[in-house]
C-alpha cells in the first residue's frame, strides 16, 4: 500500500512539470550545460541497475543528461600510467576528442574514469607539447584535439550544479533508520577532502545514518589485486566487508563503478573459496537517491543480477516507508481532530 | 702421440657455459651473469589478459549475451553506446594504439591476437 | 579572483599551481661539504589509503613487473591502527648511514644529490640495510646486490605520478620540512 503510494508521488512529481520540467528550464537558461554520461567498463556490464538509476536520478533532478557516445577504456590510469605516460595521454585524447566533437561535458561516475580524464586534461593543457604529440597519432584516425572539454565527476553534478537544496527537496522517501557504510574510493580522494564531503552530504540528505569506521579510507585493492591478489582480496575487500557484517549495517554504499568490480570480486572468491558469506548488499549512491526520490526497486532493477540480493535492504526500505505513510496519516487525522 | 688435436680444458669450460646460457634457464643465468636482469616483456604477465580485451574490444569487459539479458531485464537498451556498438571507434583506438607504437613495444600480434612475448 | 579552470569543474577553481617535476641543482648544506637533492617525496599518511599504486608504478619503472615485492618504496598498514598506511620511502639524507656503513664504498651520492649504489662494486652485504634508520636498501634476488631508491634518475618520480590519493607529495626540501612537522604534531 505505502510503496504503492510513494510510486504514485514520484509519478505525480514528474508529470506536475514540477520538479523535471522546472530544472531544465532553469539550468538551460542559467548555463546551457550538455552532459554527456561516461560509462567506461565495469558500469554497463557489472551494474547496469545502477546505471539506470544514475539516468534516472539525473532526469528527475531535470538535468540535460545523456550517454556519452562512442565511448571506450578511459583508460585505466593504474596500468597504463605506469606503463608509459605517453601511451596513458594517447588512448585517454580520443575520448576527450570524441567528447570535444559532441559539444558535452563528460560526466564520470567512476572515480577511475574521472582521474584519467581530469589528469589527461590537464597534463595536456598544461603542455603543449604533449598535446601536439598526442594530435599527431589522433590525426593518424582522423581525430583532433583542442583541449576544450570540462570533465566533471558525478559527485560534483549532483552537488554543486544541481544543488543539495534541490536534492534535499526531491526526497520524497526519506530512508531514516538506514544504517550504511560508505567508501568513496581513492582518487576522489586526490585533491582535497571536497568529493568526500559531498558524498557523505547527499548520503545524509537521503536521511540514511551513515556508520564510521577505521576501514572508510581503506582502497578496495584493485590495483593491488594485479600486484597481490591474495592481500588485495584479504586485507582490502575482506577487512571491510567483515567490519560491514560485524556491525550489522544495511548496505555499503558505493559511487565508483572500479570499486564495485573489486568488490564484486572479493565477494565471490570469498564465497568460493573459503565459503564466508557476506550479507551487506552493495549499494550504488545513485539507487539510494533513487529510492530516496520515490522510484521503487523494480524500476530500476535493483533486484536483479547482483552478486549479494539486495532483497533484505530493500525489505527495510519498504517498512520504513509504510511505517513513514501511517505515522503522516495519524499526524493529519490529530491535525483534523484539533 | 695422437696426431688428432686435443681440446683445451678451457675451451671445455666455455663450451659448457655457453650450453648453460643456451637452455636460458633463469636461475643458471643469474649464476652465470649475477648483474645480468631477468628480460620482462612491456606487458606484466598479469595484466596482459584485460590489456588484450582493451586492444581488440576497446573495453576491459566484454558484453555477452547474459550481459545483455541483464542489461534489458534492468530497463536499458541491450547493447550500451560503449565501443561494443561503435565499432568504428574501436578501429580508431587499434589506429592510434598502432602509431604510438603502442603494440610493437607491448609485442601485441594484431593478427593472431596474442602476445609474442 | 577566482575563475573556473578549463578543464575543471567548481571544486578546482584555483588552477594548481605547477609543480617541479626534475631535480635541479643539489642544495650546499651550510657548515659542510655535504649537498642534497632540492626536491624530496613525502607521505602523509592521513591519506594514505594503501591502494599501493605507488609500488607498482615503482615496480614497473624498475623492473617491469606489476609485482610490489620489486617496488623500492614500501606502503604498509601501520600495526598500531586498522586502516591506516604507513611508508619507507628514501629521503636521500644529508648525511646517509647506508653510504657511511658501506664497507666496499659502492652507495655514492651523485652530482645531483641521489643517493646511489653501485651495482658493480656492491657485494650484498645488506650493511646499509642496517644502518638505514627506516630499512631502505632491500636485497635484489636476481642480481644478488642491494638496490635502494634512485629518485628515477632525477627525473618525474613514478611513485608520485601513481599517487591516487595525493598522500605523496613531491616539494622541495625546505617546504618538507615544514610539512613533516606539521604533521607530526598532528
Amino acid at each position: 500500500m505505502a510503496a504503492a503510494k510513494s510510486k504514485d508521488n514520484s509519478k505525480a512529481d514528474g508529470a506536475e512539470n514540477g520538479i523535471a520540467e522546472s530544472g531544465v528550464k532553469s539550468v538551460s537558461s542559467a548555463k546551457p550545460t550538455k552532459y554527456g554520461y561516461f560509462l567506461g567498463c565495469v558500469m554497463p556490464v557489472k551494474m547496469p541497475w545502477a546505471e539506470k538509476a544514475t539516468m534516472t536520478v539525473s532526469k528527475h533532478l531535470g538535468l540535460d543528461f545523456d550517454y556519452m557516445k562512442e565511448t571506450l577504456c578511459c583508460v585505466r590510469p593504474g596500468v597504463w600510467k605506469a606503463m608509459n605516460p605517453d601511451w596513458w595521454l594517447s588512448v585517454t585524447a580520443q575520448n576527450l576528442a570524441n567528447a570535444e566533437k559532441q559539444g558535452i561535458t563528460i560526466v564520470d561516475t567512476c572515480n577511475g574514469c574521472w582521474i584519467s580524464h581530469y589528469e589527461s586534461l590537464k597534463e595536456l593543457t598544461e603542455e603543449p607539447e604533449k598535446l601536439k604529440m598526442v594530435n599527431e597519432h589522433l590525426g593518424k584516425a582522423g581525430m583532433h584535439l583542442k583541449g576544450d572539454v570540462k570533465v566533471k565527476h558525478y559527485l560534483e553534478l549532483l552537488h554543486d550544479d544541481v544543488g543539495m537544496e534541490k536534492i534535499v527537496a526531491s526526497v520524497v522517501r526519506p530512508l531514516t533508520g538506514i544504517k550504511v557504510m560508505r567508501h568513496i574510493g581513492c582518487h576522489a580522494r586526490k585533491h582535497d577532502e571536497t568529493l568526500p564531503n559531498d558524498f557523505d552530504e547527499i548520503l545524509r540528505a537521503t536521511g540514511v545514518e551513515i556508520i564510521d569506521t577505521p576501514y572508510d579510507k581503506t582502497c578496495c585493492g584493485l590495483l593491488l589485486y594485479f600486484a597481490d591478489s591474495n592481500q588485495a582480496i584479504l586485507e582490502r575487500i575482506g577487512k571491510k566487508m567483515m567490519t560491514a557484517q560485524a556491525l550489522g549495517v544495511d548496505a555499503y554504499v558505493i559511487i565508483c563503478s572500479g570499486c564495485y568490480d573489486q568488490f564484486e570480486r572479493g565477494v565471490k572468491i570469498y564465497r568460493e573459496e573459503k565459503g564466508i558469506i557476506f550479507e551487506t548488499p552493495i549499494i550504488h549512491i545513485a539507487e539510494l537517491l533513487a529510492l530516496a526520490f520515490g522510484y521503487e526497486p523494480e524500476d530500476f532493477g535493483m533486484t536483479k543480477c547482483r552478486p549479494i540480493a539486495a532483497d533484505k535492504f530493500i525489505e527495510k526500505v519498504r517498512a520504513i516507508a509504510a511505517k513513514n505513510a501511517k505515522a503522516a496519516v495519524e499526524k493529519k487525522k490529530g491535525g483534523e481532530s484539533l | 702421440m695422437s696426431s688428432e688435436p686435443q681440446p683445451l680444458k678451457s675451451w671445455i669450460k666455455l663450451l659448457e657455459a655457453g650450453k648453460k646460457i643456451t637452455t636460458h634457464r633463469q636461475s643458471d643465468e643469474n649464476i652465470v651473469y649475477p648483474l645480468r636482469r631477468t628480460f620482462r616483456p612491456a606487458a606484466p604477465d598479469i595484466a596482459k589478459g584485460s590489456l588484450k580485451r582493451d586492444f581488440e574490444q576497446g573495453l576491459v569487459y566484454y558484453v555477452g549475451d547474459e550481459v545483455e539479458n541483464d542489461r534489458a531485464a534492468c530497463g536499458l537498451s541491450r547493447l550500451p553506446p560503449t565501443g561494443r556498438s561503435y565499432a568504428d571507434a574501436v578501429a580508431k583506438k587499434r589506429v592510434i594504439l598502432e602509431d604510438a607504437g603502442v603494440f610493437k613495444k607491448a609485442g601485441y600480434d594484431k593478427k593472431k591476437g596474442t602476445f609474442d612475448y | 579572483m577566482t575563475t573556473e579552470h578549463k578543464y575543471t569543474s567548481p571544486v578546482f577553481l584555483v588552477p594548481a599551481p605547477k609543480i617541479q617535476k626534475q631535480l635541479a641543482e643539489p642544495i650546499k648544506v651550510p657548515g659542510t661539504d655535504e649537498k642534497v637533492s632540492d626536491l624530496v617525496i613525502v607521505h602523509d599518511p592521513s591519506k594514505c589509503t594503501g591502494c599501493n599504486q605507488c609500488m607498482i608504478g615503482c615496480a614497473y619503472k624498475h623492473y617491469r613487473t606489476f609485482d610490489r615485492r620489486f617496488a623500492l618504496l614500501y606502503v604498509n598498514e601501520s600495526p598500531n591502527k586498522n586502516g591506516f598506511y604507513v611508508n619507507a620511502n628514501c629521503q636521500h639524507c644529508v648525511f646517509p648511514m647506508c653510504l657511511a656503513s658501506c664497507p666496499k664504498e659502492a652507495i655514492y651520492k651523485d652530482e645531483k644529490g641521489i643517493v646511489r649504489i653501485s651495482p658493480m662494486l656492491c657485494v650484498g652485504c645488506g650493511t646499509c640495510n642496517q644502518a638505514c634508520p627506516i630499512g631502505i636498501p632491500r636485497l635484489d634476488e636476481e642480481r644478488k646486490i642491494y638496490v635502494k631508491c634512485d629518485f628515477c634518475d632525477g627525473d618525474y618520480p613514478m611513485c608520485f605520478q601513481m599517487c591516487s590519493t595525493g598522500a605523496l607529495k613531491l616539494m622541495p626540501r625546505k617546504e618538507a620540512f615544514g610539512l613533516v612537522k606539521k604533521l607530526r604534531s598532528v
